[in-house]
């Protein structure tokens, strides 16, 4: 009895000390671990950019970007995304600033500013930011004058402006150097010097017209130099070593047969390459000429090596949009849908892992980090 | 000033809706509007130091060294989607219109055999090139 | 104009039914009597009170190109379209011929050659952008005959052409009648 009431006292006084001592929780923050393979971030009109994992399909976090951002670059050694960036004081008008912005990786937050000159390209696409050697960043400026502004993210200041009439883009080349594509049917490589100024310059000869066949303002990286496809699907080779430019003879995306059928590559981002597998993903639709732009109702998939189309996908929803991971078992990122979603696909076989939805608002563009 | 821009202005419209679509010196200005004014705008003042202007530079290069092969191997101009002949014409045009008191007295007009020649030579690097020809 | 592309998707579903198709017809009639080009500021004409020393503001583009005239400069289809990316800022608060109030006019434009259907005749059609706000939104009007890449600029409309003005935030574009001209070659 004595026991009973001892344990029925130690249990009243018990729950009182437990209703006592219920804390209200605390929120807190998450850091994000360093960016894996498989992660990539999407850029939608107006909208942020959303990083996601691939392999989950989970959102891992947003880094800021402005209206007029098209793409970031991920410095994996130096834990930083930089964000080119436009800024009006009033949102659409006001005072024009020009920047590079420094987002800490672990925190998605900005830790630096760089000013520019305010001449950042107002261009939906890729290479208007990428890393020349391993501590400058060149941003495509266009005026409508084409230039390209150099910031040392090392010592985060700016360097100076390289102008660059009649070529566009940054397309980084090992060593301090980058390559561009030119208006008049070539390419050319600019190479800087220790301080991140021009060096020299050199172009390739002429391989393409612009009025017959133009090559895709889109260039796919591979171990020394770039990836370039025409709009009529043919696909040139360009490996730069020391001083020489050297464009492949072109080899064609489609038969005759199914040339004469109308197959045509593109879309906004109209084909992906992963480097490791020299596996090559293109975005094909039925259509006549200057229908570069139009989405694909197929996925095919090449073997760079022997040229030869491995698999053929036709796609539930036309999609505009294709991206594949850098690492030696890439996965292959289709995005399509409004609100936009991305298909998740193993890329050496097409199959499909899973669908990641609402990626974004449109997911205008999809980097893979 | 701004009376007299609005009369400029009407009757630059005026005759160019109005006159008879005749011979050369209307299809260089019209190829001049196309491919060229979108930089320079249309009455040559352009938009420096980015691009820079056609008033009174253009006929001050042309007679310098080099000045000749220089304004045909310019990107904008080179990679102008139009054949030598026009090319040629469009380059007369633009000294005669905008630059008519800086061109040297002895300037030989463009034809399509030299521009024909000189555009295929990539310039390279044009705003160095125009600095070693100006002595900037 | 890339940079407008998720918007344009959603209007494009949106107003498909509304504002006429943008179908291969149109294109093809596009193929047929346009041409790519590229003009900039009419510097030399003046509007109102000169506070705009840029281009044109023609209210009434008939009465000032006497050039007869004909269909919806609400629809795609219109003849001055032929050679169009982005939004009619007749849907807008604008006309064909002028931006909505508080929009910058941009200097620099695109030109196409279209054929007006009222006459046979063909003129030079300056598609000048109107800058400083949002994208407007309404009546995507897309035509990609003759398009280029980005590196080719004069021909390629996937450029923000708001250059010249205070904000290059795009918000719609006009159709000027510059002059008449001969058939395309």
């Amino acid at each position: 009895m004595m026991r009973t009431l001892f344990f029925l006292i130690a249990a009243c006084l018990t729950n009182s000390a437990l209703a006592a001592s219920l804390e209200p929780e605390l929120g807190s923050v998450e850091t994000l671990e360093a960016p894996g393979e498989h992660w990539f971030m999407t850029i939608g009109f107006m909208g942020g950019g959303n990083i996601f994992d691939a392999d989950t399909g989970e959102m891992k976090g947003r880094v800021r970007v402005s209206d007029y951002t098209s793409a970031v670059w991920l410095d994996r050694d130096r834990g930083m995304i930089y964000v080119p960036a436009t800024y009006y004081s009033r949102g659409t008008y006001g005072e024009r600033t020009d920047l590079l912005v420094f987002n800490d990786v672990e925190t998605l937050a900005p830790v630096a500013e760089v000013e520019v000159p305010k001449k950042l390209a107002v261009v939906f696409h890729r290479a208007v930011i990428n890393p020349v050697g391993d501590k400058f960043v060149g941003l495509y400026n266009m005026t409508p004058a084409m230039s390209v502004s150099i910031v040392d993210v090392e010592n985060k200041e700016f360097v100076g402006e390289i102008s660059t009439a009649g070529c566009g883009f940054v397309y980084p080349l090992e060593g301090r150097r980058f390559m561009q594509i030119c208006g008049d049917g070539t390419v050319q490589v600019i190479d800087l010097d220790a301080n991140g100024e021009e060096s020299s310059r050199k172009r390739s000869k002429a391989f393409f017209d612009i009025d017959e066949d133009p090559v895709f303002d889109l260039a796919l990286e591979k171990p020394d130099g770039w990836v370039l496809i025409s709009f009529e699907g043919k696909v040139f080779e360009v490996t730069v070593d020391g001083n020489d430019i050297d464009v492949s003879r072109p080899w064609s995306l489609v038969t005759e047969e199914e040339a004469a059928e109308g197959w045509r590559v593109g879309g906004d981002q109209p084909f992906a390459f992963n480097a490791e597998t020299g596996l090559l993903f293109t975005l094909m639709h039925q259509g006549g000429p200057d229908t570069h732009e139009d989405p694909g109702t197929e996925v095919w998939a090449f073997n760079t090596s022997t040229q030869r189309r491995g698999y053929r996908i036709a796609l539930d929803e036309p999609s505009g949009v294709i991206e594949v991971s850098r690492d030696a078992d890439p996965l292959l990122y289709v995005s399509s849908g409004f609100p936009a979603a991305v298909q998740v696909r193993k890329a050496s076989t097409g199959r499909l892992l899973h669908v990641i939805p609402e990626v974004g608002l449109t997911a205008g563009h999809v980097q893979a980090f | 000033m701004s009376g007299e821009r609005i009369w400029c202005g009407v009757l630059l419209i005026a005759a160019a809706v109005l006159a008879p679509s005749a011979g050369h010196a209307e299809d260089a200005r019209t190829a001049y509007w196309l491919h060229c004014a979108g930089c320079h705008l249309l009455d040559g003042t352009s938009a420096p130091p980015e691009v820079p202007t056609l008033i009174d530079e253009p006929g001050r290069i042309v007679g310098l060294p080099g000045g000749r092969e220089y304004l045909v191997r310019i990107p904008g101009v080179a990679q102008a989607g139009l054949g030598d002949e026009k090319l040629a014409e469009v380059l007369n045009f633009i000294l005669e219109e905008f630059s008519p008191e800086t061109t040297p007295v002895d300037f030989e007009p463009f034809n399509s055999e030299e521009v024909g020649r000189v555009r295929d030579r990539v310039l390279i690097d044009p705003l160095r090139r125009r600095a070693e020809i100006v002595g900037d | 104009m890339n940079i407008l592309n998720g918007l344009n998707k959603l209007h494009e579903k949106f107003w498909r039914g509304i504002d006429g198709q943008i179908t291969s017809s149109t294109r093809s009639l596009a193929k047929r009597v346009s041409r790519r080009g590229f003009v900039g500021r009419l510097g030399t004409l003046l509007v109102g009170t000169g506070a705009l020393p840029l281009l044109p503001v023609i209210r009434d583009a008939a009465a000032a190109t006497g050039i007869p005239e004909m269909g919806d400069p609400q629809s795609c289809d219109y003849w001055r379209y032929c050679a169009f990316g982005g939004n009619l800022c007749s849907c807008c608060g604008g006309t064909h011929t002028s931006c909505p109030p508080g929009s910058e006019l941009s200097p620099v434009t695109w030109v196409g050659t279209c054929r007006n259907p009222a006459d046979g005749k063909h003129y030079l059609i300056s598609y000048n952008d109107c800058c400083g706000k949002e994208p407007c939104g309404r009546c995507y009007c897309h035509r990609t005959e003759g398009d280029k890449p980005i590196y080719y600029p004069s021909k390629s409309n996937n450029i923000l052409w708001c250059f010249g003005t205070d904000s290059h935030a795009y918000h719609c574009t006009v159709a000027l009648v510059l002059s008449e001209t001969d058939a395309p070659g």
